[in-house]
């Protein structure tokens, strides 16, 4: 920083013209696949992994069609054992945590007030990796081997004894993809929200939605290498003849359900966190007030980071735990319940002291808080042992876990698909449509999963392909499968909501929304470089505390890809740093990385040679030329 | 929209060391990742322990010291000229970080080769019993970041030799060196685990 006088302001448009050549990605075929432009990218996630979320819909129709009545033949049990684990896999691994890591990487950067994530060509790379994964799982499943074994792929069931051939080994590789795209995009994110905020920007002052992709983003980090190394270890026991899980030799399947669900149980909340992060948002746009208890919800936000990791045995009371460990893991999910219930308190108030506006994106969080709060109160009845054992993998757990999950993370995601589809596109969604959206989704909803407790408490086991008459379960087998054709006919009005406000939709202009957080402060869409010129944040509350005239910093260089990095904490101006352009060599590594985890699964030699290939793609992509290095860089 | 110049940031240096740099905490985050699955293996190991009446199991032998203890040796050793090249990587001359980085390498692949030494001296496979794919696991997974990290090494000093030296390579230097301490870190409590736990466990 210097005391000299500013210089003369640059014109704006001449600005953005420097601005843009520096960071605009090349045209074309060749630029779409070297693009290191995080929104470019995200976006990409975000119409990637909702495809996933409507294939692994359509796998659910399929099983609610399946149960509408007794003895129905429509899929017989092979494909549907497919069928219940590809979409439980889907769904958590290639829709909700992608999805949630997506809106935070396209929304983050613009939110603390910077021009591009961290490690852009990283960013590149863990989308590619991503995609690969998913297509091989994908894939698999259409060529009739997909994984059977259920999503959490429990020993000895999923081992080489009882499940002989590729498709176990397909899901196993499929989790080593995904979770190297959530680590890549939780270093992105925690990179980005420490280094790169706003000057003013300090940790007092950081957006609700940033401390919770912040909070998630650390839980990525702690939890998703228990499932690369179980799965790795799986992969091994079915490929070399190792032992992890054979009891015969010495092995343990217990071992497999602690590793799952060390990191399982914290996957709940890494899907929910960020939706919490949403509602927040949303609540304290349309309620037009700052929000109450700032600080009780971010501690709220890492308490529930914290506790959500001391819970994972309560999925295993079944297995004959020692009593001691029982009550720990009891107390501890009921525990979770308080970060929960401070944070629905401070939402109520601020919607108590506001002016709420019944927007979409406002009612599903309405819908949040009624089913959420349902699918909470399922959750402390199971953490209670002598509950959980008599409804222990009943339809009562599938119940439960649909409130949390849609409740919990699907209803705020839609309201944050519509809160900030102006942002992405220009345009505004249609409200009228958006109604009819919310009404059928809510609707639709509760009538397919609510009777899902009673099934439960009735004793139907979930993962059945069928049933019998005489159990009497068919009438509320079929309101569920009615219910889940009106979540379809909901989310066919969503996507024609899409295709139509995409070109005709009302334009939304900078913020549409009145709304707090800077990502409003640019234009809708974005362009190349985010913010025209980096703001100096005044409050919490960046747009509705900045005066007339807003202090932005002036001084980065726009020859090349320039941003500014501050302090942690407190967000002063520290270096300047330049980032790269776009680049080949993420692909390349990805398919590299492609490479070896595929061949892996027919050879151990895969590991060889896909090094290789790996090891070549590291080498371009270290000694790939520059571009952003400017004249008198070198130090 | 009109906006007031407030900060003049063009004379802020161009790279920031330590955790003022984005990569420090990136490279701070992998060692949590990384760590975090050590961790698991290490409990793994413990609670593989609990289903055996004895350990190694019976029919096994206790692990030779000899490779082990050399290796273990040699990595607590490298730190040293490792805190050097850490201390010059700010500032130090081309050619002094080249002089370092091509000890670094050089401590990188004698410890490689000692590794593998160390898989015979188990006297047991990977297929044996549970206790050895254990064994391999711990050993296979740091055998794998050892490999890793050297790799990174070489190609970092055939960069020192071919490329001027920039302020972000200077970087790359440093985090370089932080990954290494815990490649150190991790062993010496995994050498204490696989070797000394057959004897006490």
């Amino acid at each position: 920083m210097s005391a000299h006088p500013a210089p003369a302001p640059v014109p704006r448009a001449t600005l953005h013209e420097e601005l843009d050549r520096a960071w605009r990605s090349p045209r074309g075929f060749v630029g779409w696949v070297t693009t290191v432009d995080h929104k470019k990218i995200a976006t990409r996630y975000i119409v990637t992994t909702f495809a996933f979320f409507l294939l692994g819909g359509l796998l659910a129709l399929v099983m609610r069609l399946q149960l509408a009545r007794p003895e129905s033949g429509l899929v017989g049990p092979d494909v549907y054992d497919q069928i219940f684990t590809v979409h439980g896999s889907t769904m958590m691994f290639l829709f909700a945590v992608p999805i949630m890591e997506a809106m935070g990487l396209y929304l983050v950067p613009l939110m603390v007030g910077t021009r591009n994530v961290a490690f852009p060509r990283l960013n590149a790379y863990g989308y590619w990796t991503f995609l690969i994964g998913a297509l091989l799982l994908w894939g698999g499943f259409v060529l009739n081997v997909g994984p059977d074994a259920g999503w959490f792929a429990y020993t000895p069931l999923s081992g080489p004894q009882y499940s002989p051939g590729k498709r176990v080994d397909i899901w196993a590789q499929m989790i080593t993809f995904t979770e190297i795209a959530a680590l890549v995009a939780a270093i992105e994110i925690i990179a980005t929200a420490f280094k790169q905020r706003a000057p003013g920007m300090s940790v007092n002052r950081i957006p609700l939605f940033v401390w919770a992709m912040v909070v998630t983003a650390f839980m990525i980090i702690f939890a998703m290498p228990a499932v690369m190394l179980a799965s790795g270890m799986l992969a091994l026991d079915r490929l070399v003849d190792t032992h992890y899980f054979n009891p015969a030799e010495g092995g343990d399947p217990l071992l497999w359900q602690h590793l799952f669900w060390f990191f399982g149980h914290p996957e709940v909340y890494i899907i929910f966190i960020p939706a919490q992060g949403m509602v927040s948002a949303i609540v304290t746009t349309f309620c037009r007030r700052p929000i109450f208890g700032y600080p009780a919800l971010v501690l709220s936000l890492i308490a529930t980071g914290f506790i959500g990791f001391g819970l994972w045995v309560h999925h295993m009371f079944a297995t004959g735990l020692p009593q001691l460990g029982e009550h720990f893991f009891t107390a501890a999910s009921m525990m979770i319940a308080i970060p929960s219930g401070v944070q629905i308190f401070c939402w109520i108030a601020t919607i108590w002291g506001g002016r709420p506006r019944f927007a979409t994106p406002f009612l599903f969080v309405l819908g949040f808080f009624a089913t959420f709060v349902i699918g909470g109160l399922t959750g402390v009845m199971i953490a209670a042992v002598p509950f959980d054992l008599q409804v222990h993998d009943t339809f009562f757990i599938v119940a439960h876990f649909h409130y949390v999950l849609l409740g919990g993370s699907v209803f705020p995601l839609f309201g944050g698909l519509y809160y900030w589809f102006p942002k992405f596109t220009g345009r505004l969604l249609d409200e009228r449509l958006g109604r009819w959206n919310f009404w059928l989704f809510f609707v639709g909803f509760n009538l397919t999963f609510f009777p899902m407790h009673l099934l439960g408490l009735h004793g139907m086991p979930r993962r059945v392909y069928t049933y019998l008459p005489e159990t009497g379960w068919g009438p509320l087998n079929l309101v569920a499968t009615v219910g889940a054709v009106i979540m379809a006919v909901a989310i066919l009005v969503f996507l024609a909501n899409v295709a139509a406000s995409l070109r005709h939709g009302a334009i939304a202009g900078d913020d549409p929304w009145g709304a707090d957080t800077l990502e409003w402060a640019t234009t809708s869409p974005p362009p190349s470089y985010g913010h025209m010129e980096i703001p100096v944040v005044q409050g919490r509350f960046a747009l509705w505390t900045r005066d007339p005239v807003p202090p932005v910093v002036t001084g980065l260089d726009t020859d090349r890809r320039e941003v500014l990095c501050t302090t942690t904490f407190d967000a002063e101006p520290d270096h300047r740093y330049a980032l790269p352009g776009a680049s080949g060599w993420p692909l390349m590594l990805a398919v590299s990385t492609g490479i070896t985890f595929i061949t892996s699964i027919f050879t151990p030699w895969g590991a060889v040679i896909g090094g290789v290939f790996v090891g070549l793609a590291v080498c371009g992509w270290f000694f790939d030329e520059r571009p952003w290095r400017g004249p008198g860089e070198v130090a | 929209m009109r906006t007031r110049a407030a900060i003049d940031v063009s004379e802020l240096p161009l790279v920031g060391f330590g955790h003022r740099a984005p990569q420090w905490w990136a490279q701070l985050l992998i060692v949590a990742i990384e760590g975090t699955m050590f961790g698991l293996a290490t409990w793994a190991y413990l609670y593989m322990r609990l289903d055996f009446a004895h350990w190694p199991p019976a029919g096994t032998p206790v692990p030779d010291l000899g490779a082990g203890t050399a290796n273990v040796l040699l990595l607590v050793a490298s730190v040293v000229p490792m805190v050097r090249l850490q201390r010059l990587a700010p500032r130090g001359s081309q050619a002094e970080l080249t002089f370092w980085m091509v000890v670094s390498t050089l401590i990188g692949v004698a410890a490689l080769v000692l590794r593998a030494f160390e898989f015979p001296a188990f006297h047991v496979r990977w297929d044996t019993n549970g206790y050895g794919s254990l064994v391999w696991l711990i050993l296979g997974l740091h055998t794998f970041h050892l490999i890793a990290e050297t790799g990174e090494e070489i190609v970092l000093t055939g960069y020192l030799f071919v490329k001027p030296l920039d302020g972000k390579h200077r970087i790359d230097l440093e985090v370089n060196s932080l990954y290494w301490y815990f490649i150190v870190g991790t062993w010496v409590p995994l050498y204490t685990l696989l070797y000394f736990g057959p004897r006490i466990l």
